[in-house]
């Protein structure tokens, strides 16, 4: 079941007839899209066709990676004709340690990470990018001291900023590996975004719950475990 | 008048043509909450009830039926509740073998059943599978497998999954084989099923890729 836009939310076009593509689909405003695989070889034939597509029409790309992973990323972007160096020189290309945007610190702190994002997508506009481009590794979750509710909590809130880009969608894909995550992440996680990537097919997401709603269920119950790691 | 085709009320929404269901719960508490209330109408329908569950589930189970009104006693004198332990009914001998089951659930269907009943409300605890990783492997084949066989029946088939119990990854391949599913208590269409011939053929590879480099398994 593609995602198709509809009267209500009509699909934001940078040109006529200009839509982003992702895992097969094109977005609607449903630019905040968790994306489950079992290996990086899944991850990456989902992936590269959007990360491209994004700087050939001139977008900025931010991607914040696991520092073991980010040889691998660099190999696998140069590998699909993606000149890394020449568009990290020109700026049109950040590749983050998440030592240096969700762990600061060697710690997860909420607002200051929903703050830096916001900071990223204004820079990127202020820069002339017409559109920024993210792509989040979310293993730094499984670090110790980092509580499932504060995770849910984030990508809760990381709606409600999103969605308030009404009319810019400025795509987020947050990528979990499933061999690391418990069952019960996996599916809170999915409540959390209004798309999803599964089997390498993007998806609308049924079970999207709005940011405010959810948030206050979180509040009112605990999930039933706190263990994020498989 | 209520047919076998009636929609079926199940998590604050309806179950049409397509009756296979996966659930995913949270705990004990939320599985009931969503479940008795469909549960509760088969028997008063005059469904049969097939309800599978954990060995030492049973006293409990029965307890939390009695609570929701439910004449337990009798329905399983008359043979409208059938009570089964998950153990016993997916593993002999300690294994579990996809084409026994598959003729046994196809023996229990609307369309070949006896005893009257126009369909069964069959809901499954699948709490047996974390024992051993072959089980899980080989019983996301027969999720996919199975739905061949509830397609050509009227039954409501409801396989609940306890999240605490099981990985990422299981969780996924188990949503990707169902039709239909309930997480967060509400029952959907399942953007995210493959038919079963696709899946299959991706799901053996994958299997076999993973019997090649077993350092890599998951």
């Amino acid at each position: 079941m593609p995602l198709d836009g509809d009267s209500r939310n009509p699909v934001p076009s940078r040109n006529a007839g200009d839509q982003i593509r992702l895992a097969g689909s094109p977005l609607c405003q449903r630019a905040h899209i968790c994306a489950f695989f079992s290996n990086a070889d899944d991850e990456y034939r989902a992936l590269l066709p959007f990360i491209k597509e994004g700087i050939d029409s001139g977008e900025r790309a931010v991607h914040t990676v696991d520092p073991q992973r980010r040889k691998d990323h660099v190999n696998r972007l140069t590998a699909a004709g993606i000149d890394v160096g020449g568009l990290q020189r020109s700026g049109q290309l950040e590749v983050h340690d998440w030592m240096a945007a969700h762990l600061r610190d060697g710690r997860f702190d909420l607002e200051r990470t929903l703050e830096l994002w916001e900071s990223f997508t204004t820079d990127a506009r202020q820069r002339g990018f017409p559109a920024a481009r993210f792509v989040a590794h979310m293993e730094w979750a499984l670090e110790p001291g980092i509580s499932l509710v504060e995770l849910l909590k984030y990508e809760a809130k990381a709606n409600i900023a999103w969605m308030r880009n009404a009319g810019r969608a400025n795509p987020v894909v947050c990528t979990y590996d499933i061999t690391k995550f418990s069952a019960e992440v996996i599916i809170e996680v999915m409540r959390t975004h209004p798309a999803v990537i599964i089997g390498g097919l993007l998806q609308e997401n049924p079970f999207f719950v709005p940011p405010e709603e959810y948030l206050q269920e979180l509040y009112e119950r605990q999930p039933g475990r706190n263990r994020i790691a498989a | 008048m209520k047919n076998a085709r009636s929609p079926i009320s199940l998590a604050g929404s309806q179950l049409g043509e397509v009756r296979h269901v996966c659930a995913f719960f949270n705990s004990d508490d939320e599985e009931y909450r969503v479940l008795l209330p469909f549960i509760k109408d088969g028997f008063e329908c005059g469904d049969k009830a097939v309800h599978v569950v954990n060995p030492d589930q049973h006293r409990d189970h029965l307890q939390r039926l009695a609570a929701a009104g439910i004449d337990a006693t009798a329905a399983q004198q008359s043979g409208q509740l059938e009570l089964r332990t998950n153990t016993e009914a997916y593993l002999r001998d300690g294994r579990f073998d996809q084409d026994r089951m598959l003729e046994v659930f196809e023996q229990l269907a609307s369309g070949n059943a006896k005893g009257g009943f126009p369909l069964s409300r069959i809901c499954c605890r699948m709490d047996w599978a974390v024992e051993d990783r072959s089980y899980i492997d080989d019983l996301v084949e027969f999720e996919s497998r199975v739905n061949d066989v509830w397609q050509r029946h009227d039954d409501a088939v409801i396989c609940t999954y306890q999240l605490g119990k099981f990985g990422g990854d299981t969780v996924i391949d188990i949503m990707r084989t169902h039709p239909m599913i309930i997480i967060g208590g509400i029952l959907q269409q399942n953007p995210f099923f493959v038919p079963p011939k696709e899946f299959l053929r991706e799901y053996r590879q994958r299997r076999a890729r993973r019997t090649e480099s077993p350092s890599t398994a998951a």
